[in-house]
């Protein structure tokens, strides 16, 4: 394995009683895309702050480029990019000029900072918007030029927070592009996102966080095997027969949650079988069943089934 | 370096990261002064607006129409120099008044920038993080240097400004007051670093501020105020400010006088800037 970019280990992170983060690991190789998956409040941008020298960690050692982002923090600061949850550009600048104050802090001459410029708003697709006032560009338009400001120093290491969040599903998949291509040129990326599927369409691997801590990670095809199976909603008739059709359920060897509200349970199927049996067993006992119906894994199924662990690891709320 | 050397070194650096020719190595490194430069310029460019360039320049102009036209008649009060207009003694207080004003500006515009999220991103690159602070005192310094400019203009068109210290006094006048609103404006800089909330320090500014241009010697000596008010008046730092401009633009300013105000202005930047510099984070 290529040597690696970006670097957590065991990174706890406290907030005055509050851990934000607690023990996190991760690891990025060069050209390779890393995807930290979570709810609002997981931690995500914690993490990221700490790794492109925002932030300091409270405890563990996070180092970018082999570089530790505490004690080399400028040194650091010379191989990343950062792209946050909202649009880190000038609004009263020009595209143009946005990309080329970038440039001339990172020690470009002018000629030199208009070229590069030039060359980002070429490759963004934002030519024809780049003397127009960054206020009049739409959300994809924004992001996009984001995204190139974060790559006027050419840095090896980028961080996107949140990339595709509020944006039209065209430009969602033009910023997946982007991506996709800074991976081949050799980049580490490491992106956060609250979508499964941006997820798996993007990244060589996931980091699933919740309430600071990593529940799982690997290859999106291990997390699905993992935890992604079919799921089948079953919408019973009250919600008090949910813990009797549990219980029947249980009994019969299948593993049925409880959503949230209301008298709807979760059920995971591996097998079309598995849907008669449901049915069968819930006729059994004595249940109505309202609704049913069959639904991709979700984020959702993907925390609920590993915060609410029968072994008891769940975190109290 | 031989020729080989060379190309085996570019090689060497190709392999190493071969994105896109990887146009920032030929970059040289950029310093505080560059930096702050390319800071001040962008934190310049939304004061260079037509709409916002007019309205920096009737300010003054409505301050000098208030105060010569209503307070004229305080000019016979006692205790004013009989020997000057009251024009003459109004005008270095205003300009005194307009640069602590614009000063006191830097505070909600770096509040702004914090706002804006911008400063985050300035945060993750190697530069040097006290050049934001620097450009954003330089740019509110440079608004001040326009509305003196104007303030100086238009009370010699209109308002028969023209000090026995002649085009030197007041040419002076405005560079002091300058000085003295850029190193107030590091109160401002110093209070929105700790603060990071702009209700707040636009409470304290407006708080801050009135005392310290009203409860001075600019309109009415405080040779005829309460006892209370004078006390206040007299210790004010702005009063001393307008002496020392009042007597520049008399042409009387003494080396003593004039290396007091420097020093006083230096001494306050040095104290503000440091701790401005410390409490400067993005988060």
């Amino acid at each position: 394995m290529a040597k690696p970019m970006i670097e957590a280990i065991n990174v706890t992170k406290t907030f005055g009683d509050v851990a934000a983060l607690d023990g996190v690991n991760v690891s990025v190789p060069e050209g390779s895309i890393h995807g930290l998956l979570g709810h609002n409040g997981a931690g995500k941008t914690t993490l990221v702050n700490i790794l492109s020298t925002l932030l300091e960690p409270t405890g563990g050692t996070a180092r970018i480029c082999g570089l530790d982002v505490t004690a080399k923090a400028q040194k650091v600061r010379r191989c990343i990019g950062l792209t946050g949850q909202f649009a880190s550009v000038d609004e009263q600048l020009s595209g143009r000029d946005n990309l080329t104050l970038i440039a001339r802090l990172l020690g470009a001459g002018k000629r030199q900072a208009h070229a590069r410029a030039d060359e980002l708003l070429e490759l963004f697709e934002l030519s024809q918007a780049a003397k127009r006032p960054v206020s009049q560009y739409s959300g994809g338009m924004r992001r996009r030029l984001d995204i190139a400001a974060s790559l006027v120093g050419s840095p090896q290491v980028i961080f996107l927070d949140e990339p595709t969040t509020g944006l039209d599903p065209n430009s969602r998949i033009g910023v997946w592009e982007i991506v996709k291509r800074l991976a081949k040129d050799g980049v580490a990326v490491l992106l956060t996102t609250q979508y499964l599927e941006e997820a798996d369409q993007l990244c060589d691997r996931i980091t699933l966080l919740s309430k600071g801590r990593v529940v799982a990670g690997g290859t999106p095809d291990e997390l699905k095997a993992d935890v992604g199976q079919r799921m089948v909603t079953v919408t019973l008739s009250a919600q008090s027969e949910v813990p009797t059709a549990v219980k029947a359920l249980g009994a019969t060897g299948i593993q049925a949650t409880p959503q949230e509200s209301g008298s709807t349970i979760s059920v995971p199927v591996a097998a079309s079988a598995d849907l008669a049996a449901i049915v069968r067993t819930l006729n059994e006992a004595h249940t109505e069943i309202t609704e049913l119906g069959f639904s991709e894994p979700t984020l959702d199924d993907v925390y609920l089934r590993l915060t609410h662990e029968p072994t008891g690891t769940s975190v109290p709320a | 370096m031989t020729v080989i050397e060379a190309e085996a070194e570019a090689g060497r650096r190709r392999t190493a990261s071969d994105r896109e020719g990887h146009p920032s190595e030929q970059w040289g490194s950029s310093g505080l002064f560059s930096q702050t430069a390319a800071l001040t310029g962008r934190s310049i460019r939304p004061y260079l607006q037509v709409g916002v360039l007019v309205v920096t320049f009737v300010e003054p102009l409505v301050m000098l129409l208030m105060f010569a036209g209503v307070l004229k008649v305080l000019g016979d009060a006692p205790g004013m120099p009989t020997d000057m207009a009251y024009i003459d003694n109004l005008a270095p207080a205003i300009m005194i008044i307009t640069a602590v004003a614009a000063g006191a500006q830097a505070g909600n515009g770096l509040i702004n920038d914090l706002r804006n999220d911008v400063i985050t991103r300035f945060h993750t690159l190697p530069i040097n993080r006290f050049s934001v602070l620097l450009a954003r005192s330089f740019a509110d310094g440079a608004r001040a240097l326009y509305q003196l400019i104007a303030v100086a203009v238009l009370a010699a068109l209109f308002f028969g400004f023209a000090p026995p210290g002649g085009f030197l006094g007041v040419v002076g006048t405005v560079l002091m007051s300058l000085l003295v609103g850029w190193s107030m404006s590091w109160i401002f800089i110093m209070m929105a670093a700790v603060l990071r909330n702009g209700d707040v320090l636009r409470m304290i500014t407006t708080l801050m501020t009135f005392p310290l241009l009203f409860a001075s010697n600019a309109f009415v000596p405080p040779e005829s105020m309460p006892t209370w008010l004078r006390v206040i008046a007299q210790a004010n730092p702005i009063s001393y400010a307008n002496d020392a401009t009042r007597s520049m633009v008399a042409g009387q300013i003494t080396l003593a006088e004039l290396l007091a105000t420097v020093v006083a202005c230096l001494a306050l930047v040095c104290v503000c800037a440091p701790i401005s510099k410390r409490s400067f984070r993005v988060m």
